[in-house]
C-alpha cells in the first residue's frame, strides 16, 4: 500500500506522519496519535460519533482520508478543555444530564462547538439541525439540545 | 469514500481534485446567471447570498441533504456525479435549466444537466473528463418554486420521492412550468408531459390534479424494501400537487 | 415523604466529566503491545453442511499469525439451552454463522486472509418462518428439537373457557411485531490476553463481567480463579451484552492462546446490526373476554417467537411475555402458550424489556380496540381493570407497591385527555397505554437466584471505595450507588469512588440486566454502607463510652445526638480503629438475593420479582392522510419508580426509552432478504430517530414507596420504553380511524390502510 507524508495540526500540536494513502483521519487520530476520545460507531459517515473540527468545520473523520487533512488544523474532544478546566459546552452537558453511556458525547460536543463558533445564538431548531447527523441511542436528545442552548447563553454572556 | 470502504469501489489510483481552487467558486451576475464550481460544498451553497436570492429551490434542496457534517464536505459536483436517482440537488438543478460544464483532455463541453445522467449511478462522462461546474441561467423574476422531499426521517435520509417545481403564471393561467422528479426512475427526470399539459391551463385544483396524474404516468419507480411502486406513485401524485400549489403560494422573489 | 440529604436529588452523573472530555475509556479504545486483530469468516448460506475448510492459503499470507476453525473451539454455550458452538464444524444454520477466524497484524490483513479460506458447503433446505418451521417435513435445524420447537412456555390460571362463556363479548385479534436492533453505539468488541501461567484476562464490552467469567471458565474447563474479566465504560447495552454468548469471544480467546499474543476482535457496524442479537419477531393471537362494562374476565394469548438459528434468550423472552401478559389487570383467568421456534435466520436475544414490549403492544392495542368497540373511554377501561397495591396478579406476582392508576391519571391530566377527546382536532388523535416491568427477575427455569453484591472500604481520610457487581452501561447506576452510600454514611457523593467491571476486585453478581441496578444492586450497596456505618458508630461509641444509638452521622462527622460538639470525623474514627493493637479496617461486604421465587412448573405462576414498576404513556399524533406520515405532537410518560433516587436520571431514562419506543413504533425494522441477509445494516438505512424527529417528552415521576426496595426504590430502565408503540397505534386510530396491528407504522403502511378503508375492504369492526 502506497504511503504519503502528511503534516497535520491536532489540538495545537503539529504532527508529521507517514500514513498509508487509504488510512482515514479517524484511524490516524485514534491509532497513530492515541487520541481515543473520538469514537468509531459506524465508520461510514452515518452517525457523527467521529466528528472533529477541521479548518473550522465539523466533519466525520471516518470518511476523510488522512492525506486530505495534510496542512489542516484539527480539533478533537481532547483539545476542547484545558487541564482541570472544562469548556462551558462540556460543563453544560454534565450539568444538564446530557450524557448517558457517553459514546456519542465527544462527537456531539464537537458538533456543538463548531455550531456555536459560527452561530453564537442559535434557535432550538438550529441546534437540532446542527446535531441532526449525531445519533444517540440513550438520551432521546432532549437534554443534549438543552445543554447546547445553555452553553450558548453562557458563552454569549462571557463574550467581550 | 463509503464505496471504497465497503469494497464496492476499488480504484487503482485516486486523484484528489479538491485542491483545485478554481473549482469551488460561486459567481453570479444578472446577465450570465450563476456559475457554481463542482467542488462547492453544500455549506458554501447555503451561505451564498446569490443562491438565497435567486435560486431558493436549490438552497432548499441543499438544506435537506444528509446532515451538517455531510454538507460541510459533500459537493454539488460529487452529488451529481454519484448519479443516484434520488440525488436531492438534481430536481432543483433541472427545473432551473442547469447546464454541466465538462472539461476533457481535448475540449470543454456544456450539456443540459439531464444529459449527464444515463442510469443508476452512471454518468455520461468519458474517462478523461471531469465535471468542472454548473451554469444556471437567472430564472424569470416572475417564477416561483419549491423542492419537496419525502423521507422517513427529517435528516440523513435519501428521499423516497423528491419533487421540484418552478412555475410562472399570468392572468390566471400557467404560463411556464417545470417539474422534476427524483427517486422515481433510474435517473432524475423532468416530468415533461405534466409540464406540457399544464401550460395554458387555468390555475385550479383540477388542472393541478391532472398534471400530477401525468407526472405519475411518466414515473417508473421500483418496489424495494424501502417502499413499494404503488406507494411511490401515490407520493408522486400527492407531492406534485403540493409542489405546484406551494409554488403558487410563494411570494415573488 | 421523608427528607433526604442526597436522595431525590438531581446529582449530575459521577462519570459525566470523564465522558465529556473523551477521557472515559471504553474497551474499543484499548490497545496492547504486539496486539493482533482478528476477524470472523461467516457463512453465505442459511443452512448448509460444511464438507471441508481449507485454510492453508490464509495461513501463508504475510501478516497472518493464526487461523482457527471449529475443531479449535470445541466449546458449547448458550443461554436457556446450550445449542451453540463458537465456530461451526458440521453445519451452518444461518447466513453469517461463523466457521473460521483469523488473527493478523492488522484488520486489513485479517480480512484479506478470510477471502483466502476455502469452504466447501453442501446447501440444505432452509426454513425462514416459525409457523412453517413447526410443520411436518420442515428442515430440522437442531438434532433433538423436533418441529424446531426450542421451548414451550405456558401459563394456565383459573378457567379461561368458563370466563369466555361468561363474557358479554369475546374478541380475537392477530398482531405481528418486527425485529428491531439495539443499535448500541459501541460495536461489540473484546481483547483476550493469556499469561504464561494459563490465566486469561478478557477485556470485554459487557453488561455482566462476573457472569461472563463464570461462563467462560466453565466452557474452557479452567478454574474460575484463572479467568479475569475487565469491563470499562460500555457504549450502550440494552440487553445485547447481557452475557458472554458470541463466537467473537471464543475466537479471540483461542487465537490469543494459539499465538501467545493479545487478540482483539471488533465488530463492524454491519456485524453489530445483525450478529449482536435483536428483539425477536413475535406472531401473537390475543383472545379477551369482557363484560359489557369493560371488565376483563379472561385472556388467552398464543404467541410464536422466531428465535432464529440458536435459542440464546429466545425462550426467556417468551417466558417473560407470558409472565407480563398476566400482570397489568385484575383478571384471574389466564392462559398463555408461547412457542420459541428455530428458523434459519440470524438469532435474536435479550433487548430492553425482553418479550414484554411485544406482548404489551398486542394486549394494550387490543384493549384500545375493545374500548372503541364498546364505546368506553380507553382511560376508563384501564382504570377500571388496573391492578393495585396488595393485589396478586394472574401471573402470581404480589404487588407490594403499585402506582398504575396514578400513572394513568397523571398522563391523562397532563395531556388534557378529556378536553382533547371532547374537542378533537382534524387529523389529530390521542392514545393512552400502560405497562409494567420487573425489578430483577427469577424467570430462567432452574436458576433460583437474583442477586447483586457490594464491597465498601472507608479510607483513612474518610473517603470511600465502593465496588459493585453492577455495570455502568449508561443508565446512571454508579451515581445512584454513590448517592445511596452518601445518604447512609453522611459523606458527599464526590468522595465516593464507585468501582465496577473488574471481576478480581468486584463482588459476584449478575451485572446490569432486568432493570435491577437501582434496587437489587442498590440494596447490596445500602447493606454494605449500613454495615460500615454500624462499625463506625461502634468505634466512636466505645471511645466515648456511650451507646451507638446515641450517635448520628452527617456531613462526615459522627456526633452525639443533641450535642454536636462531641464529635469525631469519620476519618478520625477510621484511623482510630486501624492504628492500634488488634486494629481493624472499616470494610463491609453485602450480597443480596432479591426475595422472589421461581415459577410453579404446572401453572407457571410465581412471585418472580420482588417489585414491579408500572407506567403509562399518553401520546398525541397528527396523521397526514395524503402521505401516511405520522407526526408525534407530544409524549407524556409517567412512571412508578418507588422512591426516585435521582429524578434527573429517571427522566433521562424515560426520554431515552421513549426514543427507542418511537423507533419501534414508526421507523425501525431489521429487513432481511429471502436468505436472511440483512439489507439495511447501515445506520442510514436502519433508521433510529434523529434529533429533528424527536418530539417533546414530559416525564412524570410517581413514587409509591416500595416496602422492600432500598429506600423504597424500584427499577426504571425497561419500563421507560414500554407503552409507547401501543399508545401510538391507539392515537393513529383516533386520528385516522384505522387500526394497525404490525409495527412499524411507516407512512406507507398508514397510507395503504387508509386507501383500503376508502375502498371499503376493511370491516366495520376494525
Amino acid at each position: 500500500m502506497k504511503r504519503s507524508k502528511i503534516k497535520i495540526k491536532v489540538n495545537s500540536e503539529w504532527h508529521e506522519l507517514t500514513v498509508p494513502n487509504q488510512k482515514t483521519l479517524l484511524e490516524v487520530i485514534r491509532g497513530d496519535l492515541h487520541l481515543t476520545g473520538t469514537k468509531r460507531m459506524c465508520d461510514t459517515g452515518e452517525c457523527g460519533s467521529c466528528t472533529v473540527i477541521m479548518d473550522g468545520r465539523a466533519v466525520n473523520s471516518c470518511i476523510v482520508l488522512a492525506v486530505e487533512a495534510n496542512g489542516k488544523k484539527i480539533t478533537t474532544i481532547e483539545g476542547l478543555s484545558q487541564i482541570g478546566k472544562l469548556h462551558p459546552i462540556q460543563e453544560e452537558f454534565v450539568a444538564k444530564g446530557a450524557i448517558q453511556c457517553g459514546f456519542c458525547t465527544p462527537g456531539m460536543i464537537m458538533t456543538a462547538k463548531a455550531l456555536l463558533d459560527q452561530k453564537p445564538a442559535p434557535t432550538e431548531h438550529e441546534v437540532k439541525t446542527a446535531i441532526a447527523g449525531n445519533l444517540c441511542r440513550c438520551t432521546g436528545y432532549i437534554r443534549i439540545v438543552n445543554a447546547i442552548l445553555s452553553a450558548a447563553e453562557r458563552l454569549r454572556s462571557i463574550q467581550p | 469514500m463509503v464505496g471504497m470502504k465497503e469494497g464496492f469501489v476499488k480504484p487503482r489510483y485516486l486523484i484528489n481534485l479538491k485542491t483545485i481552487k478554481e473549482l469551488d467558486k460561486i459567481v453570479y451576475s444578472k446577465k450570465e446567471g450563476l456559475s457554481v464550481g463542482s467542488l462547492t460544498t453544500w455549506t458554501d451553497i447555503l451561505s451564498s447570498r446569490a443562491i438565497l436570492q435567486y435560486y431558493p429551490i436549490l438552497r432548499e434542496a441543499a438544506s435537506l441533504i444528509g446532515c451538517h457534517q455531510i454538507r460541510n464536505r459533500g459537493t454539488i459536483g460529487g452529488n451529481i456525479c454519484h448519479a443516484s436517482p434520488s440525488a436531492d440537488s438534481a430536481p432543483a438543478l433541472m427545473v432551473y435549466g442547469a447546464q454541466c460544464v465538462i472539461s476533457g483532455s481535448r475540449r470543454e463541453r456544456v450539456i443540459p444537466i439531464e444529459e449527464i445522467f444515463c442510469g443508476v449511478q452512471k454518468t455520461s462522462l468519458k474517462p478523461e473528463e471531469i465535471l468542472t461546474g454548473f451554469r444556471i441561467p437567472t430564472p424569470d423574476p416572475k417564477s416561483k418554486g419549491c423542492y419537496l422531499k419525502f423521507s422517513p426521517r427529517k435528516a440523513m435520509d435519501l428521499p423516497i420521492v423528491g419533487v421540484a417545481a418552478l412555475i410562472r403564471t399570468a392572468n390566471g393561467t400557467f404560463e411556464g412550468v417545470r417539474i422534476a422528479l427524483g427517486a422515481v426512475a433510474p435517473t432524475p427526470i423532468r416530468a415533461r408531459r405534466a409540464e406540457k399539459f399544464l401550460v395554458g391551463k387555468p390555475i385550479n385544483d383540477e388542472s393541478i390534479r391532472k398534471a400530477a396524474e401525468e407526472a405519475v404516468n411518466e414515473s417508473k419507480p421500483i418496489t424495494d424494501w424501502r417502499a413499494s411502486r404503488e406507494y411511490r406513485l401515490g407520493l408522486v401524485r400527492e407531492l406534485t400537487c403540493q409542489a405546484i400549489t406551494q409554488s403558487l403560494q410563494k411570494d415573488i422573489p | 415523604m421523608k427528607e433526604f440529604e442526597f436522595l431525590r436529588k438531581d446529582i449530575p452523573r459521577v462519570d459525566a466529566v470523564d465522558k465529556a472530555t473523551g477521557s472515559a475509556l471504553f474497551t474499543s479504545d484499548l490497545t496492547f503491545p504486539n496486539m493482533l486483530h482478528a476477524k470472523l469468516l461467516r457463512s453465505p448460506h442459511p443452512h448448509a453442511r460444511i464438507l471441508n475448510i481449507d485454510t492453508r492459503r490464509a495461513e501463508k499470507l504475510p501478516g497472518v499469525r493464526g487461523v482457527i476453525t471449529g475443531k479449535d473451539t470445541p466449546y458449547v454455550f448458550g443461554v436457556s439451552h446450550f445449542d451453540q458452538t463458537p465456530l461451526q464444524t458440521e453445519k451452518v444454520r444461518h447466513v453469517g454463522d461463523a466457521v473460521a477466524a483469523v488473527a493478523a497484524i492488522d484488520v486489513a490483513t485479517a480480512e484479506a486472509a478470510l477471502r483466502l479460506i476455502k469452504v466447501d458447503y453442501e446447501p440444505l433446505p432452509a426454513v425462514f418462518d416459525p409457523i412453517e418451521a413447526m410443520k411436518p417435513g420442515a428442515p430440522l435445524i437442531h438434532q433433538g428439537k423436533e418441529r424446531n420447537l426450542v421451548a414451550h412456555s405456558t401459563y394456565d390460571v383459573g378457567n379461561v373457557e368458563e370466563a369466555f362463556r361468561k363474557s358479554d363479548y369475546v374478541f380475537e385479534d392477530h398482531f405481528v411485531t418486527q425485529r428491531v436492533g439495539h443499535v448500541c453505539p459501541e460495536p461489540h468488541n473484546c481483547i483476550a490476553v493469556w499469561d504464561s501461567s494459563g490465566k486469561l484476562t478478557f477485556y470485554y464490552c459487557t453488561q455482566a463481567p462476573d457472569l461472563t467469567r463464570m461462563q467462560l471458565a466453565k466452557a474452557l474447563g479452567i478454574p474460575e480463579s484463572k479467568v479475569r474479566v475487565i469491563t470499562h465504560n460500555v457504549g450502550g447495552g440494552f440487553g445485547s451484552r447481557a452475557t458472554s454468548k458470541f463466537s467473537m469471544d471464543f475466537a479471540a480467546i483461542v487465537l490469543a492462546r494459539k499465538t501467545g499474543k493479545p487478540v482483539k476482535i471488533e465488530y463492524t457496524r454491519e456485524e453489530e446490526s445483525i450478529y449482536s442479537t435483536f428483539r425477536h419477531k413475535f406472531i401473537m393471537d390475543i383472545k379477551t373476554g369482557v363484560a359489557k362494562d369493560g371488565m376483563i374476565l379472561g385472556r388467552q394469548a398464543t404467541i410464536y417467537s422466531d428465535t432464529g438459528a440458536y435459542c440464546d434468550y429466545g425462550p426467556v423472552c417468551t417466558n417473560v411475555a407470558g409472565a407480563m401478559g398476566g400482570m397489568l389487570y385484575r383478571f384471574m383467568n389466564y392462559k398463555f402458550d408461547g412457542y420459541s421456534v428455530y428458523t434459519n435466520l440470524p438469532y435474536g436475544g435479550a433487548m430492553r424489556g425482553l418479550g414484554n414490549p411485544a406482548i404489551t403492544y398486542a394486549m394494550e392495542t387490543q384493549l384500545s380496540m375493545i374500548a372503541e368497540r364498546l364505546k368506553i373511554d380507553p382511560l376508563e377501561v384501564r382504570l377500571k381493570n388496573a391492578v393495585r397495591t396488595g393485589d396478586e396478579t394472574a401471573s402470581g406476582a404480589v404487588l407490594r407497591s403499585c402506582g398504575l392508576a396514578e400513572c394513568l391519571e397523571a398522563v391523562a391530566k397532563k395531556i388534557d385527555w378529556h378536553e382533547k377527546k371532547a374537542n378533537p382536532k382534524p387529523n389529530r388523535g390521542l392514545g393512552i397505554a400502560c405497562g409494567v416491568h420487573f425489578t430483577g427477575v427469577r424467570l430462567s427455569p432452574g436458576i433460583d437466584a437474583d442477586f447483586a453484591g457490594a464491597t465498601l472500604i472507608v479510607n483513612d481520610d474518610g473517603s470511600v471505595n465502593l465496588a459493585t457487581s453492577c455495570t455502568e452501561i449508561g443508565s446512571g447506576s454508579n451515581t445512584v450507588f454513590a448517592q445511596m452510600t452518601a445518604e447512609v454514611l453522611g459523606i458527599e457523593p464526590g468522595k465516593i469512588n464507585v468501582v465496577f467491571g473488574d471481576t478480581e476486585n468486584c463482588p459476584m453478581g449478575w451485572g446490569s440486566r432486568a432493570s435491577r441496578n437501582t434496587a437489587v444492586g442498590g440494596m447490596a450497596v445500602k447493606l454494605a454502607a449500613e454495615d460500615a456505618r454500624n462499625q463506625l458508630l461502634n468505634i466512636v461509641a466505645e471511645k466515648m463510652e456511650i451507646h451507638p444509638n446515641d450517635l448520628e452521622i452527617q456531613k462526615g462527622k459522627i456526633s452525639v445526638k443533641g450535642t454536636p460538639s462531641r464529635a469525631m470525623t469519620i476519618a478520625e474514627a477510621v484511623r482510630l480503629n486501624r492504628y492500634r493493637k488488634n486494629g481493624q479496617a472499616i470494610m463491609a461486604t453485602a450480597h443480596w438475593d432479591a426475595p422472589s421465587e421461581l415459577a410453579d412448573k404446572v401453572t407457571g405462576r410465581g412471585n418472580f420479582s420482588f417489585a414491579f414498576s408500572f407506567g403509562a404513556k399518553a401520546i398525541e399524533v397528527e396523521v397526514d392522510a395524503r402521505t401516511g406520515k405520522v407526526e408525534i405532537v407530544q409524549v407524556v410518560a409517567a412512571q412508578d419508580v418507588g422512591l426516585a433516587i435521582n429524578p434527573l436520571g429517571i427522566e433521562c431514562q424515560i426520554e431515552g426509552g421513549v426514543h427507542m419506543g418511537l423507533g419501534y413504533a414508526l421507523t425501525e425494522e431489521i429487513m432481511l432478504d429471502p436468505t436472511g441477509r440483512m439489507v439495511n445494516d447501515h445506520l442510514v438505512d436502519y433508521k433510529i430517530l434523529t434529533p429533528l424527529d424527536m418530539p417533546p417528552v414530559e416525564s412524570i415521576i410517581v413514587e409509591p414507596i416500595d416496602p422492600i426496595g432500598p429506600f423504597g426504590a424500584k427499577g426504571v430502565g425497561e419500563m421507560a420504553t414500554i407503552g409507547t408503540t401501543e399508545a401510538i397505534s391507539a392515537a393513529i386510530h383516533d386520528a385516522a380511524r384505522v387500526w394497525l396491528k404490525d409495527p412499524p407504522f411507516t407512512p406507507e403502511k398508514v397510507w395503504m390502510a387508509l386507501k383500503k378503508k376508502e375502498e371499503g375492504s376493511l370491516s366495520s369492526q376494525d
